[in-house]
């Protein structure tokens, strides 16, 4: 807030400052100028005041030369040869001849002069403002001679020593080793008030005095050579209309007279003195300049300029005062708009950083720009490795040598199936190991050029449940085939003996058209035969889905294995010896299994009874052994034995390879399915080897008794 | 008028169940215990009908029709099935068989026959 005052007052307090120096500089110089200007002027009109003063002098001494000369000279001759002279200074008031009469003389002086026809003329002096006859003196100093005569009446006769002022000077001149001497201001009688006069003696000695003896020249002086000058128009005669003139009488510097003054209060501070010296008198000259000089020499650049200079100022520092408001705004708005950018920076930057998918940014040929950390736990590249390398690095081949001109198309033509869409593809990690990701691409512009983004995300898992997914549904599919298969199967078995029932009976149903007893019989053992089939098939199917859905109760207890087999045998013997076949137990180790012995006594019976009937000659061998904790039972048949690609189909059920065979041998077809899950009930496994031609071999495990039996 | 008829089946019960029943009528018989052998006796008495049964071993009533008909036997043959699946019996037209008869057999079975041989 301080900073928003500081700067624009600063810009005033300068502009002002400028302003006023400026000014006061211009004015300074400005008033050099006039001065310098004035000073000229002032000087020209000293030098002119000065010569005029020597003309008038001049005059004054001619007339004094003549009287010098000629000491006897007219009234007339006086006259004529003063008055052209007076033409050509007009300021000379008068002239006039002052001689020096002895008291003893007065009387015939009066005389003489009364006798050239001036009857009334007499020495006299003023009184009060009458002239009256001079008193008695021990010399006087009559103006006598005087020109002009007219208008100068009143002088003449008239004893200048009367006055005191005019005695002094008189004195003083005749006293003093001067040539003339001037007289302190005088009014003068005829221009009373108009302005003032002063009196110039000139001394006129006898021949033989000596000038430089004050006796001498008390002596010898014969009389005055005197002039009246009129200041003001002597001073105005050299006027010029740009100077104004006061001069001063300083002969006595504490007591200065006013001589003559042209203007009656001076207009300018500019001044120029000047002192000159009048027959013995100091006078001072004061020149002014007049108002219409000071008025034309008056710039006014610099007041312009002062008001100029002040309002650029005050103008200025509103502009500053302004910008830098505004520039603080704008800052302030850049800070801010600076701060959002950064936060919102920051927050991508972190949304990228913390996206569980890979985000890679590349740009249109193929270079990583960014690389983001579940990309890099993704590829097992960190950031740095990838940044400046193309992006098929991330590929296996083909795809690695064919992106290159992928992009190159997608950049000439514009059209991809890829972008703005998403697919899975193939990519590969740093170890080599390719993997399946879901990519999905955008394409954007960044400064005119084009960008791309990818987002990945490893399907490995996914897949994987995909295919399990389809494992299970294959498996499902494949159950419900077998299921249905099965039921096909199971109709056909059951059919099969009903199909020999039902024709069969068909013969007796008819009293009168019975066949003979011995056919009869023949036809009840068949359809007999078939009854017992169908009662041995569907007892195997109950047994089977009993098995299959749990419902079928296991009684496990300890069963010894000889005991168990010797049962078994003792009822197949019969069998086997009416086939011609050996039948022998190999064992008789004293094990004992876990086991529920009725069903145990099922799967060996079905073993061995599948053994002696696929078997025509050779024998029939039964052993036990103990493997850990599990007791092996093997039955070896030597029959016909199965091809390799059947086996894998033995334990299903009506999989008899043969069924030729079972229609001789007899048989549900599912003997094997049932011991398979009987054997799998007691947490055993069967097994089967066999060679076409040489023989069967079967074998099955049961758990050993290990005491406690627990109940199921 | 007397027919003669080709019974092909495995099981011996069911064959000596239906010649009892051609020998009723005095229809003359043969019998052959799986298709391979049916084909064989097929060709060489040209008979009027032949019964074919399914599955057999060596080889099955499907295999020993198409075999048939390969060599140009144009004579009648009947499936004789346990099947009961239409798409199976179907199926069996498709193979080059000209009917079917379900086992078991009922009461129709010989005037099925007659039918088939356009015979009373």
């Amino acid at each position: 807030m301080k900073n928003k005052y500081l700067f624009p007052v600063l810009i005033l307090c300068t502009g002002l400052f400028l302003s006023i120096w400026f000014h006061s500089s211009t004015t300074s110089q400005n008033n050099r100028f006039i001065q310098q200007e004035f000073r000229l002027l002032a000087e020209n009109r000293y030098l002119m005041i000065k010569e005029s003063l020597d003309h008038h002098w001049t005059v004054l001494h001619s007339a004094a030369l003549v009287f010098k000369t000629f000491e006897n000279i007219s009234r007339e001759q006086f006259s004529a040869f003063v008055k052209p002279l007076m033409h050509h200074y007009p300021n000379i008031q008068a002239l006039s001849w002052v001689p020096r009469i002895k008291d003893e003389d007065r009387e015939a002086y009066e005389t003489l002069i009364q006798k050239e026809g001036f009857s009334a003329f007499m020495i006299k002096e003023k009184h009060g403002k009458r002239m009256i006859r001079r008193e008695r003196s021990e010399e006087y100093f009559p103006v006598n001679y005087i020109e002009p005569f007219v208008g100068n009446e009143k002088a003449f006769g008239f004893d200048l020593a009367s006055n005191l002022t005019r005695r002094k000077a008189l004195i003083e001149v005749r006293d003093s080793p001067v040539e003339m001497l001037a007289s302190a201001r005088i009014t003068l009688v005829q221009e009373a008030g108009k302005q003032f006069g002063f009196l110039l003696f000139y001394p006129v000695f006898k021949k033989n005095t000596q000038l430089s003896n004050i006796d001498s020249r008390r002596k010898g002086l014969r009389g005055f050579a005197n002039g009246v000058f009129r200041i003001g128009d002597m001073l105005n005669e050299s006027k010029r209309g740009n100077t104004e003139l006061q001069a001063f009488d300083i002969t006595l510097p504490d007591k200065p007279e006013n001589l003559f003054s042209s203007t009656k209060s001076p207009v300018s501070k500019i001044v120029t003195k000047k002192t000159i010296n009048v027959a013995g008198r100091s006078w001072q000259l004061v020149f002014t300049p007049t108002d219409s000089f000071v008025k034309k020499h008056e710039r006014k650049l610099a007041f312009i300029g002062l008001i100029a200079g002040v309002t650029f100022s005050f103008l200025l520092s509103a502009f500053v005062y302004n910008l830098l408001n505004k520039k603080k705004q704008v800052e302030e708005k850049v800070q801010k708009r600076t701060q959002e950018l950064y936060e919102s920076e920051t927050q991508i930057r972190a949304i990228v950083n913390t996206a569980v998918n890979g985000i890679i940014n590349i740009s249109e040929n193929g270079k990583v720009l960014l690389f983001n950390p579940a990309a890099e736990t993704m590829f097992g590249y960190t950031a740095d490795e990838v940044i400046g390398q193309n992006i098929k690095m991330l590929m296996p081949e083909p795809y690695k040598s064919e992106h290159d001109g992928y992009l190159k198309k997608f950049i000439e033509k514009g059209k991809s199936s890829v972008i703005g869409t998403g697919r899975e593809v193939i990519g590969q990690r740093k170890d080599g190991s390719a993997f399946p990701l879901y990519l999905s691409i955008g394409d954007m512009q960044m400064n005119g050029k084009r960008q791309f983004v990818g987002m990945v995300i490893d399907i490995t898992k996914r897949k994987e449940a995909d295919l399990e997914l389809i494992k299970a549904k294959e498996k499902a599919e494949v159950a419900n085939r077998l299921k249905s298969e099965f039921l096909n199967t199971m109709s056909h078995e059951l059919r099969t003996p009903l199909t020999v029932i039902l024709g069969n009976i068909e013969e007796l149903l008819e009293i009168e058209e019975l066949p003979d007893p011995a056919e009869i019989v023949d036809i009840s053992q068949d359809v007999y035969k078939s009854g017992i089939h169908l009662l041995a098939l569907i007892n195997d199917l109950l047994d089977l889905s009993k098995i299959e859905a749990g419902k079928l109760d296991f009684l496990f207890e300890e069963v010894v294995v000889d005991e168990i087999i010797e049962e078994v045998i003792k009822t197949m013997k019969p069998l086997a010896k009416e086939k011609k076949l050996e039948l022998h137990y190999q064992g008789k180790q004293h094990l004992s299994v876990r086991a529920d012995p009725l069903r145990l006594k099922q799967v060996l019976l079905n073993l061995l009874s599948n053994a002696v009937k696929f078997t025509d000659q050779g024998s029939i061998a039964i052993s036990s052994v103990r493997d850990n904790t599990m007791i092996n039972i093997q039955i070896d048949d030597t029959g016909c034995g199965m091809k390799e690609e059947d086996l894998e189909f033995i334990f299903d059920p009506f999989r008899q390879i043969d069924n030729s065979m079972t229609r001789k041998i007899g048989g549900t077809g599912l003997g094997l399915a049932i011991s398979k899950k009987i054997i799998e009930k007691h947490n055993g496994s069967i097994t089967v080897k066999s060679q076409p031609d040489r023989g069967s071999s079967f074998l099955f495990s049961v758990p050993s008794y290990q005491g406690e039996i627990e109940h199921e | 008028m007397s027919k003669k008829i080709l019974i092909v089946d495995d099981h011996p019960d069911i064959v000596k169940m239906l010649v009892r029943k051609l020998r009723k009528i005095g229809w003359e018989y043969e019998t052959a215990e799986n298709g391979e052998i049916g084909v064989q006796k097929a060709l060489e008495l040209q008979p009027d009908l032949i019964l074919m049964d399914m599955q057999m071993p060596v080889m099955d009533g499907r295999e020993a029709v198409r075999r048939l008909r390969k060599k140009g036997f144009t004579g009648k043959i009947s499936a004789l099935t346990a099947s009961v699946l239409n798409q199976e019996l179907e199926q069996l037209i498709k193979d080059g068989f000209d009917y079917y008869i379900t086992k078991p057999i009922d009461k129709s079975f010989i005037s099925q026959l007659k039918e088939i041989l356009g015979t009373d």
